[in-house]
């Protein structure tokens, strides 16, 4: 329900992003609604933070619309919001082929870009957030290879947490 | 002698405090201008009273927490527990009542949680300028909001379709019997008064009407359109000024307009006009109009009940 909420409000309230601090306050809703609705999450949230602020060169910040934001060398990898919903920055092909490859959904908000989505619902996801996130630090930190398919392998991958 | 207060519990003490001087900063600038006779800044409460108050705890209390090594839940579970005693606060130091509370709470829990992440991640930086810029830039808004006018006027529409005619819904337009009826509205049912019975002095233009409300609360109208069976709208000569609500909404005018649709039937169109004096409008606006609106179809709904039962 929490994601349901968020998905209408991006859509049809996008304005709202610009007031100066709403996005924050929203942000605060909905980690209250994770809080009471789904506890759990905050557990895979929290397990996901400890690995990536634990990587060389990590740094955290609050995301500009709202969410716990990894960064390195002064870059964005990705984001994490209250609602357990994780978006990462990407090249398009990459997108096509994390998409095409069910490991990640389009960006709940913006389509023609880079970034995907994928929403963390349950333990096992918490792996395969971590890989999404090590290939967003791989590929920030200039240690990206050549070739997505020979990097990733089938057997690292769980199933995608399809949005209910 | 050193007392050794938990960080969390002093986060949340310091947090309370920091939001009872601002709070009490705003309502200083908004009583001065008052005074003074300077511009009417029209709001009670403000934008900043209600947004940059409670991002101004959060980021206090997570200054507070830097070092404490709390979990993201943790945090937030504080941020929830910090917000609770600011509610509890105003209850008792701004005398807001329970309707009232109930109606802010999602902004100040949102908010506090919200100043808590940003303070969170702020202060993990140890970038001393960065965190002074940000904190002295939100004060500079609260007071440069203190002193903008707040005041926002709305009207608010509902349609009923009730099966009979204009002339047998006209009897019961200006004044009817008290409602019996429970209300359905939950806002209703946990306490915020609704309307019970109309009164007039006469049937005619320029006449008294009078609006009892459930806990007793008069609304004074005079009739100022009397187009009989078509037209009846009324201002508001008095209200009540309850904390509760009724400090922070005026209702300025009310208008109920009849429509013969040839069948037997009759469009009944309420229309009411209130002004604000609560910022953001954005978020007060949802609860004022729903509010209206379910004042509206009590009434709207009660006179279907007589027109159409008197068949």
């Amino acid at each position: 329900m929490n994601n349901k909420f968020f998905k209408i409000v991006t859509r049809y309230f996008p304005f709202f992003k610009h007031v100066p601090l709403i996005a924050k306050g929203y942000e605060g809703m909905q980690l209250l609604m994770t809080l009471l609705m789904k506890p759990q999450l905050f557990e895979y949230m929290d397990k996901i933070e400890r690995e990536i602020s634990s990587w060389p060169g990590i740094y955290m910040t609050s995301h500009k619309y709202g969410g716990m934001q990894f960064n390195i060398n002064k870059k964005e990898i990705g984001h994490i919001h209250g609602s357990g919903i994780l978006d990462i920055l990407f090249s398009r092909s990459i997108k096509q082929t994390l998409i095409s490859r069910e490991i990640a959904l389009e960006h709940h908000s913006f389509k023609n870009s880079g970034w995907v989505s994928f929403y963390i619902q349950k333990s096992e996801d918490v792996t395969t957030a971590l890989k999404l996130f090590e290939w967003g630090y791989y590929l920030k930190t200039n240690q990206w290879p050549l070739n997505l398919p020979e990097f990733i392998k089938e057997e690292d991958m769980l199933p995608i947490t399809k949005f209910t | 002698m050193k007392l050794n207060v938990n960080p969390v519990i002093r986060g949340m003490i310091a947090a309370n405090a920091i939001g009872l001087l601002l709070v009490a900063i705003s309502k200083w600038i908004i009583d001065y201008t008052e005074r003074n006779r300077l511009p009417d800044v029209g709001g009670i409460f403000v934008f900043s009273d209600f947004i940059i108050v409670p991002v101004l705890m959060g980021v206090t209390c997570a200054f507070f927490w830097r070092n404490s090594q709390l979990t993201g839940k943790q945090y937030t579970w504080n941020a929830v527990i910090c917000g609770l005693y600011g509610i509890l606060l105003s209850a008792i130091v701004l005398r807001e009542g329970v309707i009232c509370l109930i109606i802010v709470s999602p902004l100040i829990f949102g908010f506090i949680i919200g100043g808590v992440s940003i303070g969170r991640y702020l202060f993990k930086k140890k970038n001393n300028t960065l965190n002074v810029s940000f904190v002295s830039i939100l004060f500079l808004f609260l007071v440069s909001d203190s002193l903008s006018v707040h005041t926002y006027d709305n009207m608010v529409a509902d349609v009923v379709t009730i099966k009979a005619s204009p002339e047998q819904v006209w009897k019961y337009v200006d004044a009817y019997e008290p409602i019996k009826e429970k209300p359905s509205f939950w806002l209703f049912r946990v306490g915020m008064p609704y309307p019970v019975q109309s009164t007039v002095d006469g049937h005619y233009k320029g006449a008294g009407r009078k609006c009892v409300f459930s806990n007793g609360y008069v609304f004074d109208e005079v009739m100022s359109v009397y187009d009989q069976n078509k037209e009846l709208t009324f201002d508001i000569t008095h209200q009540p000024r309850d904390p509760e609500i009724m400090g922070h909404i005026d209702i300025l005018k009310g208008q109920f307009i009849l429509k013969d649709n040839g069948d037997g039937t009759t469009t009944l169109t309420g229309n009411s006009w209130y002004r604000l004096y609560i910022a953001p409008v954005w978020y007060y606006d949802i609860w004022a109009s729903s509010i209206t609106r379910n004042v509206h179809l009590r009434v709207m709904e009660h006179i279907k009940y007589l027109a159409e039962h008197e068949q």
